[in-house]
């Protein structure tokens, strides 16, 4: 790397310390910490949304991928942007209408005390440990790209840099770096794709140098085939309902109407740019066939064809994508450690000052906790991927017990939510472990345990106060909305546009499973049914938000 | 070389979108700034 990219890369990270410490004066309650005191507008929540969910993984994992297995690995992220068209137009409506700060929170008032601080807790080691390997992997991709050969010194200015901004301004600064870093991102990923074509010489060379398989974007054969598609887009409802460091963003906005929105708009616009860093690691394949490392395909590209000042700004892009994440994750967990353990258990009339001290003070202890495990992510190795998988299974049964009985069953109660989480999470581990350690499998026995024991154990034991249900009920009619709103959002729309426009999108995620399981037969038209049902997903979501 | 159609097409969505989204989150953070600059000064006062 030049001096000029080493000064535009110094020049950002002064950037996003200054902006992120302006906030500062901006908080003076915990939900100005926590949720931006409720004021996001759509299209910065959109770009805060999307900051959060592309990250370094998805330069160099999913280009990685790609270069190993071909164009089908974009569907991890075009699912997830389906998922939260859906999430945004059934699900976030109710939570943001509840004011909750929390998925925990919302499982306190479906279920149970006891059932908010179990999952608060295993979602705060989740994401700690998370965090350690995005800092780890962030610093070693600084070095290959800067050249910068220190990962302390990248370890210690990234996570503090991080730490400062998100303990001074909270999600304000969380929210406004992301929306900056956003741009950055994306704008590093719109210089990626017509070098690495130029490279190649052009999408039909690409396309001509590659097996047919490899453009195929669903394979009837591979890792990444189409029941690749079916299992992702249900990993992906469940990532979109109950990711605390996503839904959280969307917790912050101003009404529900904007929290429906975000994450829309978010879905829709990530969709193009996933081409963006997926077409790259296939070219990559073509300029470099023999890497042994498959998630050094874009990294070697960027290093040797980007020219100096561009590489420059490409680095503050993957520096961008990743410290969005890990900034929103730090955000995260302090949320959660204040409002559901502290304020929960140990302090529950605590005051303003003593809260925000809590949560700063839970971002400072977790800064110097990922940055002692970035340490221990090389020796751990797979102990490492094993514990990130485990965690990964017991989302399932809690996606379960909270989205599908929390809020179609009224009779569901802690007692089958317990059982349930707690039985879906055997199996789920038992499964992985004991077999061949497929994670398809793994997750869809941990989803049948649960939907079969919870509502099995919520019969068997005595109904829960009808208050607890109803709470939830009632968030799904726009009257707990604030009185003054004139823009009520009905999750079933009262007009014929909304209601064609939802019977769209749903149109559209059956269209998309057709795809998928005509993908079986090698059928070619399986990728327009697929890519057909998407765009559906999209068009309804779209119509959805701006209609009453 | 003849023209990429495909790379040129992606490209270009991409390119708007990112226009868009500047303009639109800059507008939408300026009316955020005075609207909280307007708080403050309030609560000061």
């Amino acid at each position: 790397m030049s001096p000029i990219d080493i000064i535009i890369v110094v020049a950002f990270l002064v950037l996003i310390f200054v902006v992120g410490g302006y906030f500062y004066k901006w908080i003076s309650t915990p939900d100005d910490f926590y949720v931006t005191g409720r004021k996001l507008t759509p299209f910065i929540l959109a770009a805060t949304i999307t900051a959060t969910n592309v990250n370094v993984y998805s330069f160099v994992g999913q280009s990685g991928t790609a270069y190993q297995e071909g164009l089908s690995i974009i569907w991890h992220t075009w699912t997830g942007n389906m998922a939260l068209v859906l999430s945004g137009i059934f699900i976030i409506p109710i939570f943001r209408r509840l004011r909750i700060r929390t998925i925990p929170e919302f499982l306190g008032l479906r279920y149970s005390q006891g059932f908010r601080g179990l999952v608060a807790v295993i979602w705060i080691f989740r994401l700690a440990f998370w965090l350690g390997i995005g800092i780890y992997a962030i610093a070693i991709a600084a070095q290959t790209i800067t050249g910068v050969q220190s990962f302390t010194l990248w370890v210690f200015v990234l996570t503090g840099i991080t730490v400062f901004y998100t303990i001074l301004g909270g999600t304000w600064s969380v929210a406004t770096t992301d929306a900056l870093q956003f741009l950055l991102m994306l704008g590093g990923a719109l210089i990626l794709l017509p070098v690495a074509m130029y490279a190649v010489g052009g999408f039909a060379t690409l396309k001509a140098q590659v097996p047919a398989e490899f453009m195929s974007l669903v394979p009837q054969s591979g890792d990444f085939n189409w029941l690749f598609l079916i299992a992702m887009v249900l990993l992906s409802i469940k990532w979109a309902t109950i990711n605390q460091d996503v839904l959280q963003r969307a917790f912050s906005s101003e009404n529900v109407r904007t929290a429906s929105k975000g994450m829309v708009l978010s879905g829709i616009i990530t969709t193009p740019f996933a081409l963006l860093w997926i077409l790259p690691g296939i070219a990559a394949k073509v300029l470099y066939p023999d890497l042994t490392n498959f998630d050094n395909a874009v990294p070697t590209l960027i290093v040797e064809y980007f020219p100096p000042v561009v590489l420059g700004l490409m680095a503050c892009g993957l520096l961008s994508a990743m410290m969005s994440t890990i900034d929103s994750d730090l955000n995260s967990i302090a949320t959660m450690f204040t409002s559901d353990l502290y304020n929960g258990y140990f302090n529950i009339e605590s005051s303003h000052r003593q809260s925000l001290t809590v949560a700063r003070l839970v971002v400072l202890v977790m800064g110097l906790f990922i940055i002692g495990f970035s340490y221990l992510v090389p020796v751990l190795g797979g102990a490492v991927e094993a514990n990130l998988t485990v965690i990964g299974i017991l989302d399932t049964p809690l996606f379960v017990v909270a989205i599908i009985y929390g809020l179609l069953w009224k009779r569901a109660n802690w007692q089958g939510a317990f059982a349930g989480y707690f039985a879906g999470a055997f199996v789920g581990v038992f499964v992985y472990l004991a077999g061949d350690q497929s994670f398809s499998l793994a997750i869809l026995s941990s989803a049948g345990a649960a939907l079969v024991v919870c509502p099995l154990v919520s019969l068997l034991t005595p109904p829960q106060e009808v208050v607890k249900a109803n709470t939830i009920w009632d968030a799904k009619k726009p009257e707990l909305e604030h009185p003054d709103d004139v823009d009520p959002f009905y999750i079933v729309p009262k007009s014929i546009p909304g209601k064609l426009a939802i019977s769209a999108s749903i149109f559209g995620l059956i269209l998309y499973l057709i795809g998928a399981i005509v993908g079986s037969t090698g059928a070619v038209i399986s990728s327009y049914l697929a890519v057909g049902g998407m765009f559906m997903i999209f068009i309804g979501g779209l119509v959805r938000i701006y209609v009453k | 070389m003849e023209f990429d159609f495909v790379t040129w097409s992606v490209w270009s969505v991409g390119f708007i979108i990112w226009i868009i989204w500047a303009y639109l989150s800059i507008k939408e953070f300026i009316s955020i700034l005075i609207a909280q600059k307007k708080e403050l000064d309030n609560d000061n006062d």
